[in-house]
C-alpha cells in the first residue's frame, strides 16, 4: 500500500474543504465580519497548505489499487471531518474537543444531530460552514473525489458502489462517468430548486440557502434553535417536504424524470413502496396523534405527521413539532422509519428501503421453498432477478446493521443514558438521521450527553455514512498487511 | 517537479505554518492583554465607586441621626448640595454595559430624589418633640432609606455579576488565544513527519537503491536493474546510471 498515492488524494479531499471554508469566511465578510471570520479565514489557511503538501511531491500518475482505494474512502471522510472541526474548536463558545468533533462528524455524515443548546448564537458566517460540511458529505467527498482521481476505472466502480450503495448498481446499471455528471446535476439542481422555492414561499436568502444544503444532502442542520417550527409557514414545510422527498429517491431516477422518461421512476418498484411506506406511516402517525388529542385540528395532525415521518425516513431530521411526547404507537412507527430509511442512490443514509425491499422478498422466496422444496423460486428486484450472493450480503448486511445499534445503544445507556434515549439515539446515528426521543427529540439537542457517549455516536454516524463493511475492511487490509 | 523546487516548496509551507502561528499568539495575545487590562480597570472602578457611595449614604445618615436624635444644630444642608452622590452615579452609568445595570442606576438615582425630598423637611421636624422627631426618622427617613441601600446593593451584585461574566470571558478569549496556536503547532508536526516520510521515500530510499545497484554492478557484476516509480530527477538519474553503465558494459565487451 503506498502511503504517497493516499496522501495525495486525501489531500486533494482537504483543498475541497479549504474551498468551502474560504466561501464561509467571505459569508462572515458579507456579515460585517462576524466573529466566525478569523476561525474560518485560519481554518482554510491551515487546510489548504496540508491538502497541497502532497500535491508537491506525489504525481498524478500513480495507479491506485483496491486496498489504497478502500483506504483513501475511509481515510478522506475521517480526515475531512478532523479538518471540518477547526473551525469550530477556533471558535469556541459552546464548542469543546469532544462537541467540535461531533458537529463536524455529524455534519459530513449528514445526521444533522447538535451539541449545541444555541444555535442562533453561532455567527452567520459558522452557520454558513455547518452547512457547507451537509452539502459537501451529501455528495461525498469520495464523489468529489471521483471527478479528479486517476485513471483506474474498475476501481472507480468499486469506489461508487462503496459510496452509494450497491444495491443501486443492481438497478440501475450506468456508466460510471455517467453516475458521477448524473449525480452532480442533480445534486446542484435540486439545491438552486431548493433556495428558489424556500425563498419563495418566504424565507429570507441566508436562511434557504442552508436549508437547501441541509434539505438535499438529508441532513437536518437548521439556522433555528427550534428548527423549522420557528418559521411556522405552511408553504416553507411543503416546499420542505417536497425537497426531502425527491432527496431521497435515487438520484438516476430523478434525472431520468426530468429528462424525457418520467414514468421510470413510478416503474421501480423500490420507490413504490417508499412512497407507499410514506404514505402509510404518515397516515397512521396523523391519525394516531389526532386521536390522542396532541393536535388541535386535522389539518394540523397531517401537517405535522407527514413532515415529521418523511424528515425521519428522508434521514434529514427537520422538526416542527416534539415527537417525544407522542403516543408509544408514533414513536414506534417512527423509529422503524428510522430503520427502513430511503431509496440507495441518494443522499439518505440507514438500512435503505432497497435492502427491506429484498429482506422481505427473500422471506416470501423462502416461504415458498417451504411448501414446495424442489421449486426454483428467484428473487426479483423489478425485471432483475438477484442473484443469491447479493440477497445473503442483504441480510448479512441488516443482522450486523441492528447488532451495531443494539451494542451501541448498551454502550449509551452504561454512560446514563435511559433506555428510550439510548436506543433511539443508536439507531437515529446509525441512519445519519439526527433526532431520537427524549432529550435528544426533534427540539432537544445532544448538548448533556456524555463526552464519551458522543464519541460512540460519531463512530456510528461514519459506519452508517460508509454502510459499516469500507471501514471494516480498511482495519483488514492493514491487519493483512 | 525537481527536487530542488520541492524541497524548497516543502520548506515554505512549513515556515508558513510557523509564521502563521507565531502571527495568531501575537495577535490574540496582544488583544488580550488589552481586553484584560481594559476589563479589570472598568470592573476595579465600579466596585471603588459602589464602595464609596454606600460610605456616602452612610456619611449622610449619620449626620441626620447625630441630628435628629443628639444635637439640632448640626447642619445638614451640605447633604443637599452635595454634588458627590451623582458624580459616583454618573461615573458608574459610563462603564454600564448592561440594560439590567442601567435600569439599576436609574432606580438608585430616583431612590436618591427620594431621600433628598425627605431631608429637605428635616428643618420642620427639628422643632417637634423627641416622640415626633423619633417617628419621623422610623417612618419618613428609614423607608427612603433602605430603598437607596438596598438599590446601591443591587448594584453591588450587579457589578460583581458583571465582573464573574468578565472572567468567565476572559477565559473564553483565553481559549481562543490558545487554541488557534495550539492546532497551528499540532499541523506543523504532522507536516514535519510528512515531510520527513516524503524526503525518505522519494529521495533517501531511490539514493539507497541506486546506491546498492551500483556496487553490486561493479563487485559482484550483478546487473544493473533497479526500478524507480513515478518520474523525477530521481528516475532520471537513474536512468542515467543505467545508459552508463549499459554503455561501459558494451565497452569491455568490445
Amino acid at each position: 500500500m503506498d502511503a504517497k498515492v493516499i496522501s495525495r488524494n486525501i489531500g486533494i479531499a482537504l483543498l475541497l474543504n479549504a474551498l468551502f471554508m474560504l466561501i464561509s469566511a467571505f459569508v462572515s465578510l458579507l456579515y460585517g465580519f462576524d466573529a466566525s471570520f478569523t476561525p474560518l479565514i485560519l481554518s482554510a489557511l491551515i487546510t489548504s497548505l496540508v491538502g497541497v503538501f502532497p500535491l508537491i511531491f506525489v504525481s498524478d500518475h500513480i495507479d491506485i489499487n483496491l486496498r489504497e482505494g478502500f483506504t483513501i474512502v475511509v481515510m478522506a471522510w475521517i480526515i475531512s471531518c478532523l479538518f471540518g472541526m477547526l473551525p469550530y474548536l477556533m471558535y469556541g463558545g459552546e464548542f469543546s474537543i469532544i462537541d467540535s468533533w461531533f458537529e463536524s462528524v455529524s455534519g459530513y455524515t449528514t445526521t444533522g444531530s447538535t451539541s449545541l443548546s444555541n444555535i442562533e448564537a453561532l455567527p452567520k458566517g459558522l452557520l454558513f460552514w455547518r452547512s457547507s460540511t451537509h452539502w459537501l458529505g451529501g455528495l461525498g467527498v469520495v464523489v468529489f473525489m471521483l471527478l479528479v482521481l486517476p485513471t483506474a476505472s474498475s476501481f472507480r466502480m468499486k469506489l461508487s458502489k462503496m459510496e452509494i450503495s450497491s444495491l443501486s448498481k443492481e438497478n440501475f446499471r450506468y456508466k460510471v462517468k455517467q453516475t458521477i455528471r448524473i449525480i452532480t446535476t442533480v445534486y446542484l439542481s435540486l439545491t438552486l430548486f431548493g433556495v428558489a422555492i424556500l425563498v419563495m414561499m418566504g424565507m429570507n436568502l441566508f436562511d434557504a440557502v442552508n436549508h437547501s444544503f441541509s434539505a438535499v444532502a438529508t441532513g437536518g442542520f437548521s439556522t433555528k434553535n427550534s428548527s423549522i417550527l420557528y418559521f411556522n409557514s405552511f408553504g416553507i414545510e411543503l416546499a420542505l417536504m417536497l425537497l426531502m422527498v425527491m432527496s431521497s429517491i435515487h438520484f438516476g431516477l430523478l434525472f431520468s424524470f426530468f429528462t424525457g422518461s418520467p414514468g421510470n421512476i413510478f416503474k421501480s418498484p423500490v420507490v413504490r413502496f417508499y412512497l407507499a411506506s410514506i404514505f402509510v406511516v404518515g397516515l397512521f402517525v396523523s391519525l394516531n396523534i389526532k386521536h390522542n388529542s396532541l393536535v388541535v385540528g386535522w389539518g394540523d395532525a397531517f401537517r405535522q405527521g407527514y413532515f415529521q415521518v418523511i424528515s425521519l425516513v428522508s434521514t434529514t431530521g427537520f422538526a416542527t413539532s416534539d415527537t417525544s411526547i407522542w403516543p408509544p404507537f408514533s414513536i414506534l412507527l417512527l423509529t422503524y422509519m428510522m430503520f427502513q430509511c430511503a431509496c440507495s442512490g441518494s443522499t439518505a443514509g440507514g438500512l435503505k428501503v432497497d435492502r427491506i425491499f429484498i429482506f422481505l422478498a427473500s422471506i416470501r422466496a423462502h416461504l415458498k421453498r417451504q411448501i414446495h422444496p424442489n421449486a426454483v423460486v428467484p428473487i426479483r428486484l423489478g425485471k432483475h432477478v438477484l442473484d443469491r450472493d447479493v440477497v445473503s450480503g442483504v441480510n448479512l448486511f441488516i443482522g450486523l446493521y441492528v447488532l451495531i445499534v443494539f451494542v451501541s445503544a448498551l454502550m449509551l445507556s452504561l454512560n446514563g443514558m435511559n433506555t428510550l434515549e439510548a436506543f433511539s439515539a443508536s439507531a437515529s446515528s446509525m441512519a445519519n438521521a439526527g433526532p431520537g426521543f427524549g432529550t435528544i427529540g426533534s427540539l432537544g439537542n445532544y448538548s448533556l450527553v456524555a463526552p464519551t457517549s458522543k464519541f460512540i455516536l460519531t463512530i456510528q454516524m461514519l459506519l452508517g455514512r460508509l454502510e459499516i463493511y469500507p471501514i471494516m475492511l480498511m482495519f483488514v487490509v492493514f491487519r493483512s498487511r | 517537479m525537481k527536487i530542488r523546487r520541492q524541497i524548497s516548496v516543502g520548506f515554505i509551507i512549513i515556515a508558513s505554518i510557523l509564521f502563521l502561528t507565531s502571527l495568531i499568539a501575537i495577535f490574540e495575545y496582544s488583544r488580550m492583554r488589552r481586553s484584560v487590562t481594559t476589563l479589570m480597570n472598568a470592573n476595579i472602578h465600579s466596585i471603588s465607586t459602589s464602595r464609596k457611595l454606600m460610605e456616602l449614604t452612610d456619611e449622610y445618615n449619620f449626620i441626620l441621626l447625630s441630628r435628629v436624635l443628639i444635637d439640632s444644630t448640626i447642619n445638614t444642608e451640605e447633604i443637599l448640595y452635595d454634588k458627590r452622590f451623582q458624580e459616583y452615579i454618573s461615573t458608574i452609568r459610563n462603564n454600564f454595559t448592561t440594560n439590567s445595570e442601567r435600569a439599576i442606576a436609574d432606580s438608585l438615582s430616583e431612590a436618591y430624589s427620594r431621600y433628598l425630598s425627605v431631608i429637605g423637611a428635616s428643618h420642620d421636624v427639628i422643632n417637634l418633640g423627641q416622640e415626633a422627631k423619633n417617628e419621623w426618622y422610623e417612618e419618613e427617613l428609614t423607608p427612603v432609606y433602605k430603598d437607596l441601600r438596598k438599590y446601591k446593593k443591587e448594584l453591588g451584585s450587579l457589578t460583581q455579576a458583571a465582573l464573574l461574566q468578565n472572567t468567565e470571558e476572559l477565559q473564553q478569549g483565553y481559549y481562543r488565544g490558545i487554541m488557534p496556536g495550539l492546532v497551528a503547532v499540532g499541523v506543523g508536526i504532522v507536516l514535519v513527519i510528512l515531510f520527513n516520510y516524503f524526503i525518505n521515500s522519494l529521495f533517501v530510499t531511490p539514493l539507497q537503491k541506486i546506491h546498492k545497484g551500483i556496487k553490486n554492478y561493479r563487485e559482484y557484476r550483478k546487473s544493473y536493474n533497479v526500478e524507480l516509480e513515478g518520474e523525477g530527477d530521481m528516475q532520471d538519474l537513474n536512468l542515467e546510471i543505467r545508459q552508463i553503465i549499459e554503455e561501459a558494459k558494451k565497452r569491455r565487451e568490445e
